[in-house]
């Protein structure tokens, strides 16, 4: 990459700024030197990957606080720690009918900060459906759903459907009264269904009541195919945002 | 930078706002930085609060003990909650799933551009967001104090206090109503108003049912009908609700259409036809049309008002009062379901403390497999704590 920078003044700030951003490992890592000026605040943008679902630039009024509350954001966020905790959680526990209790249990009392992280991942499950539902509400007080955002409004009420069976599946797995009881009645809801609703049923459950089929169902979809399929909603919103011109702006 | 514009069908008007580089702000540092503050708190915040606040973890599962009550996840107790008022599948499946087309359906139904990307954008925007909030809050509650019976309370306390009747006094409610009214009003029917005559008394009745499920079962009324048509005995009077309760379904079986059970179908295809059906009329009345019909009437109510007050003109206003309205369901059955539901989804209030005896599954019993004997040690060490 072109250096357009100008060249180094004589002190000794600019000395060390040239050694740590100019050599040649800094570059291999980030095309841009440090982003102090417009070029490679831009560039700092544009060629990360973790930065790049950003525009380079944005209109004024969409950095206020009060014009979207970060709620978007802060879903993302939501998962983004869910899946660090969750993951944190996967190595001590075992979910079988036999082990998931005790497992929890033990991650309780036998890790280190091993509660701590079971809260993290319980409270910000929580807080992700009520930041999803708000967000929706902000799109929707915003009008941001109208033309040509149509179709990112439909992908942000599957991803809503997608949070709550993320955290619907979650709530069985520590497998004590209040996860048994509660999946009991939340797959009776949905075996009310009418026609299929004994098949669905089973098929949810595996099996005709909540038992260690449901267990390992509930397991695999909460921690690999839902998050998956979240993911790549998510994408699929994030990407149309850009593409639909940004944030809604009155016309 | 050329910006493909695109015009919804029928229309010239460009969708696409164009972009002011005058009044934009870099991303890097305006933007991400707010994103990282807002992500700095949000982690302090959590892990403060995980400090603070333990995850529940209650006995293991034990499908023998069935805790009363027993509840879903919170953001399933409003399905939960509409579960008590109709028919299980209306309720969990049905509505819902009606909600969420239509919720998807929004954008391309109200295809409008004005008012987008400020809040309340629209003129009335926030007059009939507040209406329909404060409609809905009461319609949602008046619905379910109604369902509960809270009126026949209320009434039966205020009869006694005021002198209309004595405590403990016989009396059934609203005892027999009888729209086509011949003979004495004296056996029992109304005793709370005995009226002799008037067109209104029905919709009366109705309204001071004790709940929907009443007019399968306390509401009875008396017919005489002079013609007998076809073969059978019948005692000259059609009665509800008994000779209401098994209807078959229209003309299946007669000369005009039968309806031939389709044994080369699977089960659950043959369940989808009503060759055989006979229809429980005050059930259906109870589960399905009274539920559905308070549904349908409180968003008619709703936007009728608003049009006629002329809040609303557009169907950007109609879909501001109905989410709005379905939010506030949302939040209020969420609400109901989870802090005024006790044992047996009983209705009472948050600050009811329910007798521990009541719940044989708050006794503490822990099973862990006996591989586990250093784990099992210290899970019993806590559980006794």
């Amino acid at each position: 990459m072109a250096r357009t920078e100008q060249p180094r003044g004589p002190g000794f700030g600019d000395f060390l700024y040239d050694k740590l951003f100019h050599n040649y490992i800094w570059r291999s890592i980030f095309r841009s030197g440090y982003p102090n000026t417009p070029r490679n605040q831009m560039l700092a943008v544009a060629t990360s990957v973790f930065l790049h679902l950003h525009p380079t630039r944005i209109h004024k009024t969409h950095v206020k606080i009060t014009h979207t509350y970060c709620l978007g954001g802060l879903s993302f966020f939501m998962f983004l720690g869910l899946t660090v905790t969750g993951v944190m959680l996967m190595f001590y526990y075992v979910p079988s009918v036999d082990r998931a209790y005790t497992d929890i249990a033990a991650l309780e009392t036998n890790v280190r900060f091993g509660m701590l992280i079971r809260n993290l991942h319980r409270w910000m499950a929580h807080a992700m459906v009520i930041t999803v539902l708000l967000h929706m509400m902000r799109v929707f007080y915003m009008g941001a759903y109208k033309p040509p955002r149509e179709f990112n409004w439909v992908v942000g009420v599957i991803l809503l459907v997608l949070t709550l069976l993320l955290s619907f599946t979650g709530y069985l797995l520590p497998w004590d009264q209040l996860a048994l009881w509660a999946i009991t009645v939340g797959s009776n809801i949905a075996g009310a269904a009418p026609t299929l609703g004994a098949q669905t049923r089973i098929v949810m459950l595996g099996g005709i009541e909540v038992g260690p089929g449901t267990l390992i169902r509930f397991y695999t979809l909460h921690v690999i195919a839902l998050p998956l399929l979240a993911a790549i909603f998510m994408s699929v919103h994030f990407w149309r945002i850009r593409r639909d011109g940004g944030l809604a702006r009155p016309l | 930078m050329a910006i493909i514009t695109r015009t919804p069908q029928g229309s010239k008007e460009t969708v696409r706002q164009k972009r002011e580089r005058d009044q934009e702000l870099l991303v890097w540092p305006d933007l991400v930085f707010v994103e990282f503050i807002c992500a700095l708190l949000f982690t302090i915040t959590f892990v403060v609060l995980s400090v603070l606040v333990d995850a529940p973890l209650l006995n293991k599962a034990n499908p023998n003990i069935t805790p009363n009550p027993s509840k879903a996840p919170w953001y399933l107790l409003n399905l939960q909650e509409l579960l008590l008022h109709m028919e299980a599948g209306l309720a969990g499946v049905v509505v819902p799933t009606i909600a969420l087309v239509v919720l998807i359906a929004m954008p391309y139904i109200d295809r409008s551009n004005e008012g987008q990307g400020v809040w309340f954008g629209t003129k009335n925007a926030v007059r009939i967001t507040l209406f329909a909030f404060t409609f809905a809050s009461l319609y949602i509650t008046a619905c379910i104090l109604w369902d509960d019976g809270a009126h026949v309370r209320v009434y039966e306390q205020a009869s006694v206090t005021f002198g209309f009747r004595e405590e403990g006094d016989e009396w059934t409610w609203p005892g027999e109503i009888n729209p086509f009214r011949e003979d004495d009003p004296d056996d029992g029917a109304l005793s709370f108003l005995n009226p002799a005559e008037g067109a209104l008394l029905p919709i009366w009745d109705f309204i001071f049912f004790e709940n929907r499920v009443a007019i399968r079962e306390t509401w009875t009324w008396s017919m005489p009908v002079p013609i007998q048509p076809g073969d059978g005995d019948h005692d000259g009077r059609l009665d509800w609700p008994q000779d209401f309760a098994n209807v078959p379904i229209p003309l299946n079986g007669t000369w005009i259409i039968t309806f031939d059970e389709p044994e080369w179908m699977p089960g659950w295809m043959q369940r989808l036809y009503w060759y055989d059906r006979h229809l429980d009329v005050p059930e259906i009345m109870a589960i399905y049309v009274l539920p559905l019909t308070a549904i349908i009437a409180g968003i008619v109510i709703m936007l009728v008002t608003l049009f006629k007050l002329g809040w609303a003109t557009t169907v950007r206003d109609a879909f501001i009062a109905m989410f709005t309205g379905f939010m506030l369901t949302y939040l209020a059955l969420t609400l109901i379901g989870a802090a005024f539901r006790g044992k047996g989804q009983e209705l009472v209030p948050p600050t009811h403390v329910p007798n521990l005896e009541e719940f044989p599954n708050i006794s503490r019993e822990v099973e862990p497999p006996s591989q586990y004997a250093l784990l099992d040690a210290q899970v019993s060490a806590r559980v006794e704590v």
